[in-house]
């Protein structure tokens, strides 16, 4: 019947350049209910809930607010239709109080101009008093922990009185304790009549909270079930289930014994605690877990951007501390960065600009300057390289000119140009965002780098199934270190694998 | 695009026509080499600031930086010091200036722009506290300054041409054609991915700071040789028509990117525009005017024709 359902969607489809994220989705939410929503990393289930919201638009299909179509150009469009979104990245000004945020653009006048401060805070506190919450609402949120700022951030939400609340992982940095009260207030909140949609990774709370869960894999909504009917099991299967056989190239050589990296109960002092691997040349280690579960961070301890505070580190059997990316470099460990954008490339700079740099003092010569045509020269030999298969036009094209996947490339191509040097080279999820085709070129090229060229590999990816098709070992990261090691032929299926994950 | 990119160079041969039609002086020997003389200091710091600011950095403080060197180098020649000293003393004012501003902006992490305006403030005290606020000038200028900034070779070449035909070619070559400068180029383009390829950021940008003030010692230095005397205030003047020199010069060649060949090139456009205005007899205010519009035209050209976001121009 229509209009009984907070929210639905017909047909929901976004397809960005060369990726369908969200296909076809038929979804709905009654009012009342908590509706969990799970699935892997980059599923589609982010990419849904900014449709949803107004960030992004649909590209077909409709969404309906209590019934009526609605086509939000902005998340304030959302906002004014009552529908809230509390993001995964906090959005609160950390020197205002908890109540100055929550009626932040909407505060109380005095004389039609001052603020109504008592006022502000009156409204405010009848929001929180109203879902039980435990928060103090005078404070300057910075003041606040975690949890106290991600109450803050639903009360904000609540505020607008949304028929619908988003919430993307909302108790992805929380302790235990905290969460308990963050339950309480979706509890109340539901009892409201407000319709929840929950983003979470964590299995146990999503049977705690949820009273449906939808389950998305490559986009498509796989199952939509009562949390009663499903058992964890059963959703790891939903989550995962796919054919991985012919995308992956053919692993048949057997890394050799020797150490190449020893890696011993490493530390940041932050994000990564006493991580301990080793890696050999000639194999690729794929390290997989949940964005924020150190894979990152330890690949940018190894290459020196972040603080090494304990733990030893060994190459070729020599322990050698790294304090910065020049360091690593010189040691042959190199890192292709999983933000293309932001730490790859030059945007100012061609192609070939972008392909030299690391190797610039090659092409030095007369007075101590640069030789362009042997930079040149040197520049088009990395880029007809054959394992690479970059596709160009000129060697002095313009950056932007080029496609996610030929970018990518260039990141990998930088390196090469050091390969006599290289002994270690770390991707960080080097296929995002790139179409099917060119992450078969990848796979390739990384068997490449290391059975050919004898380099060790790290492969990081929240992509459990390429992990899978393409390491010798994968290691599994939890909460800032490694919980478990799988050597490739002890790897059944994937919940082997994410059961140590999640 | 073609025309973006050599906009600037149409735009001074077409000014250079126009005064020559309607000013015949304008193109005498002597006049060139005038207009040549006033973009020497234009141009001199604009090197110094355009090597800041491909680092992404910024400098207000350049143009108090020479009134400093300019007014000790004075006092001391009226002190009658030794000429090389005086030379070396400018020198090591100018380029500690730039060292300080270093360390305020690269390794104290201040915003560049509020860093360097407090120590231009800073220095405009100084300098006027050296002087008294007065115009100083020596009784007797010593032969090395003469030859430095205000005698002529062969009768019509003016020495101070030499000083910036020497600095901008090297420039061109530095920023242009070394490795370093290439470092400071990705260092201001995108300092994230400078790190992930082992740069040194910090020592880039450091360097840059340095080399501006060593340049603003050597602008110091060659005014007061032209002009023989001195105030307080001597460079201040400099500060905005070096600024505007940096980025129209910009947009030659590298369409909004800072390059040494655009900064020369606009600082004798500049140098012609206000040569010319005063030789055709157009009013004090014409200059302003025309080089303001000149400035909003060109980066509307940039920004709107060449649909080419200015990224490494940051302010």
């Amino acid at each position: 019947m229509p209009g009984s359902f907070a929210l639905e969607t017909h047909h929901l489809t976004k397809v960005f350049p060369g990726v369908v994220a969200v296909s076809d989705v038929d979804f709905a939410v009654r009012p009342g209910e908590v509706h969990a929503l799970l699935g892997e990393n980059g599923a589609g289930k982010s990419t849904f809930c900014k449709v949803l919201s107004g960030v992004h638009q649909p590209t077909h299909g409709e969404v309906l607010l209590q019934g009526k179509p609605v086509l939000f150009r902005s998340p304030h469009d959302a906002l004014l239709a009552g529908l809230s979104m509390v993001y995964q990245e906090r959005n609160l000004i950390p020197f205002l109080t908890g109540a100055q945020n929550i009626c932040l653009g909407k505060e109380k006048s005095r004389y039609r101009a001052l603020i109504h401060e008592s006022k502000t805070r009156k409204t405010a506190r009848e929001i929180r008093d109203r879902v039980g919450a435990q928060v103090a609402l005078d404070v300057e949120v910075e003041a606040l922990r975690p949890s106290e700022q991600q109450v803050i951030e639903i009360l904000r939400a609540l505020f607008h009185e949304p028929r619908l609340l988003l919430l993307d992982e909302p108790t992805a940095s929380l302790t235990h304790r905290d969460m308990e009260m963050l339950y309480e207030v979706i509890h109340n909140v539901v009892s409201e009549g407000v319709g929840v949609i929950f983003i979470s990774h964590k299995l146990e709370e999503v049977f705690k909270i949820a009273d449906r869960i939808t389950i998305f894999r490559d986009g498509v909504r796989v199952a939509t079930e009562a949390a009663a009917d499903l058992d964890r099991d059963t959703c790891i299967r939903y989550m995962t289930n796919r054919d991985i056989t012919e995308l992956y190239p053919d692993v048949q050589a057997k890394p050799t014994n020797v150490r190449l990296l020893e890696v011993e109960d490493v530390s940041d002092g932050d994000k990564v605690h006493d991580v301990s691997f080793s890696l050999s040349p000639g194999e690729v280690v794929g390290f997989y877990g949940l964005v924020g579960s150190g894979r990152t961070e330890l690949a940018e301890l190894l290459f020196g951007l972040s603080p090494q505070i304990s733990g030893t580190i060994r190459l070729r059997g020599t322990e050698i501390r790294i304090q910065s990316p020049g360091q690593a470099i010189e040691h042959g460990i190199f890192l292709v960065p999983e933000d293309r954008a932001r730490h790859g490339l030059f945007p100012s700079f061609n192609l070939k600009e972008n392909l030299t740099l690391p190797v610039i003092s090659r092409f030095i010569g007369k007075l101590g300057l640069i030789d362009h045509r042997a930079e040149a020269a040197a520049a088009t030999r990395i880029a007809d390289d054959e394992e690479l298969r970059l596709v160009y036009t000129d060697i002095q094209q313009a950056i932007d000119s080029l496609s996610g996947g030929n970018k990518q490339k260039i990141l990998i191509a930088r390196w090469l140009a050091k390969r006599e040097e290289a002994a270690v080279i770390i991707l960080d999820e080097p296929t995002q965002g790139i179409d099917i085709g060119v992450k078969h070129e990848i796979y390739e090229l990384l068997r490449q780098l290391a059975e050919k060229h004898q380099l060790g590999v790290i492969f990081i990816s929240s992509e459990l199934a390429e992990v899978i098709g393409i390491s010798d070992r994968v290691c599994v990261f939890r909460d800032g270190t490694i919980v478990k090691e799988f050597r490739r032929e002890e790897i059944e299926n994937q919940e082997q694998i994410l059961r140590w994950a999640f | 695009m073609f025309l973006v990119k050599y906009g600037l160079l149409f735009a001074a041969i077409l000014i250079w026509i126009v005064f020559a039609i309607l000013q015949h002086r304008f193109y005498s020997p002597i006049n060139i080499f005038s207009i040549i003389r006033q973009a020497s200091i234009i141009g001199i710091l604009g090197l110094g600031l355009g090597g800041i600011v491909i680092n992404g950095d910024f400098d207000m403080s350049f143009a108090a930086n020479t009134s400093l060197v300019g007014v000790i180098a004075i006092t001391l020649m009226m002190n009658e010091a030794n000429p090389v000293l005086i030379f070396f003393v400018g020198l090591a004012i100018g380029t500690a200036v730039g060292a300080v501003n270093s360390l305020l902006v690269v390794r104290a992490r201040i915003p560049a722009f509020i860093a360097t305006m407090g120590m231009m403030i800073f220095l405009q005290g100084i300098a006027k506290y050296v002087t008294g606020g007065a115009e100083i000038y020596p009784i007797h200028v010593p032969m090395f300054y003469k030859l430095f900034g205000s005698s002529y070779t062969f009768g019509v070449i003016p020495n101070a041409v030499f000083t910036f035909a020497i600095i901008g070619a090297a420039a061109v070559l530095f920023y242009g054609y070394s490795k370093r400068g290439r470092y400071m180029y990705a260092t201001g383009g995108n300092p994230d991915a400078a790190r992930h390829v082992g740069l040194n950021v910090r020592f880039n940008r450091t360097l840059a700071f340095i080399l501006g003030g060593f340049l603003s010692g050597v602008a110091g230095l060659l005014l007061i040789s032209m002009l023989r005397a001195a105030n307080p205030t001597i460079g201040q003047g400099y500060l905005f028509p070096t600024v505007i020199t940096v980025f129209l010069g910009s947009l030659f060649l590298k369409g909004g990117v800072v390059n040494a060949p655009g900064i020369i090139l606009s600082a004798v456009f500049m140098a012609s525009l206000s040569n010319g205005f005063t030789m055709i007899g157009l009013p004090f205010y014409a200059k302003d005017i025309a080089q303001g519009l000149i400035l909003v035209i060109a980066l509307l050209g940039i920004c709107v024709l060449g649909r080419r976001p200015m990224r490494d121009i940051k302010l």
